[in-house]
């Protein structure tokens, strides 16, 4: 067959429209080339012959009862994971916002408790109850209180309130107070800073 | 007006009617399975994507903007997916997961309900397998379907000019196949 590739070109449409014409003309009067085209174009209707199947309509009836099925549990089963998916993101977001919340609401409040229970000791110059505050303060969570000290913005190295600590309460020498008398300012703000940085974050 | 009336019936399903469901899947059934069938060469796996095709039909026809027509859409699906699963059966064949016995055993499970009928199947089943998967797609769309190369195109995505060639080769291996037949 010595047309074929032609004639194959001609049937996909791959021909320019002057080719094409050419071609049509040629196959009205070549009498092999409208064989071989005859011949191809038989091939190619027998095969297109075995595509025309009847099926089983029986099948495609049943199929589209467990179609039916499937697509119900699928979308069962996504609407499912995607509620899991959902109810647990929510969970883990509310756990992380109430910790945090609640870590900040506790120090918040527990500032406030402290400040308040200091305040009131210095304005009712009850010096033991303040001499109990700072100690118990300063030596149980001594970082904490220079967070306390630095929400309260009392300062240390501040001589107005050392005088004020001294006269008002009698202060004894050797508790710690010792740090507000004897020791210079460059040492104050050095242990100041060193208490801040202890503050575990 | 068949387009109208699968828009209404797309608007009805879309609003619960699950007989507009029935009536579009009685009508794209058996289109889907015939595809299927040529692209996959069995009964298996041909059920398998078939079955597929119309669960994404069921829950993504909501997804359907009328762009194109409801039966263009539908090939796109099935071709993507019918090459999808070759792929997958070629990978798991590469893997020794794949049991073409079973699969043959059970291709007497078939769809043709006469010796006729299965006969011409099996026959086209033999010819379209021994083709490239890319001329095999475009040569069904185009011999079996009567689509245009502009339809093809918008199916399978690629340029006219690639489907003319390869359209070429398949009409070339098919009549050479069908001579190593005679």
């Amino acid at each position: 067959m010595k047309n074929k590739d032609t004639i194959l070109k001609y049937l996909s449409d791959m021909m320019l429209p002057d080719e094409k014409k050419a071609f049509e003309k040629k196959l009205s009067g070549d009498h092999e080339l409208a064989e071989e085209f005859e011949l191809l174009n038989n091939k190619l209707g027998r095969i297109k012959e075995n595509a025309n199947v009847k099926f089983d309509n029986r099948y495609f009836a049943s199929n589209l009862v467990n179609i039916k099925d499937k697509a119900y549990a699928r979308k069962r089963r996504n609407t499912k994971v995607y509620s899991y998916a959902f109810s647990s993101a929510a969970a883990v977001i509310i756990m992380v916002v109430l910790f945090f919340q609640g870590e900040k609401q506790g120090d918040f409040f527990d500032s406030i408790e402290l400040g308040q229970e200091l305040y009131s000791a210095i304005t009712n110059t009850d010096s033991s109850e303040l001499d109990y505050i700072l100690k118990k303060d300063m030596f149980s969570n001594y970082s904490y209180y220079g967070d306390l000290t630095a929400d309260l913005t009392i300062d240390f190295s501040n001589a107005e309130l050392n005088g004020a600590l001294e006269t008002n309460y009698n202060l004894p020498y050797n508790y710690n107070y010792e740090i507000l008398d004897d020791v210079s300012n460059e040492k104050i703000d050095e242990l100041y800073n060193e208490i801040l940085e202890t503050k575990i974050l | 007006m068949i387009f109208e009336r699968e828009k209404i019936l797309i608007e009805e399903f879309l609003a619960g009617s699950e007989l507009a469901f029935n009536e579009l899947a009685r009508k794209y059934q058996p289109v889907i399975y015939a595809h299927c069938r040529r692209m996959l060469g069995n009964h298996m796996d041909a059920d398998e994507v078939t079955q597929e095709v119309l669960i994404v039909l069921y829950n993504k026809l909501n997804t359907f903007q009328f762009k194109s027509s409801l039966s263009t859409w539908i090939y796109r699906v099935t071709t993507t997916r019918s090459l999808n699963f070759i792929k997958k059966k070629s990978l798991r064949k590469f893997l020794f997961l794949d049991d073409d016995e079973a699969r043959v055993l059970h291709s007497g499970d078939d769809v043709a309900n006469d010796y006729e009928n299965k006969t011409r199947l099996e026959n086209l089943d033999k010819v379209l397998q021994k083709i490239p998967v890319k001329q095999r797609e475009v040569f069904i769309l185009r011999h079996f379907e009567e689509l245009t190369y502009e339809e093809i195109s918008e199916i399978t995505g690629k340029s006219t000019g690639g489907l003319k060639a390869n359209y070429f080769h398949a009409l070339k291996k098919v009549t050479e196949l069908m001579e190593d037949e005679k």
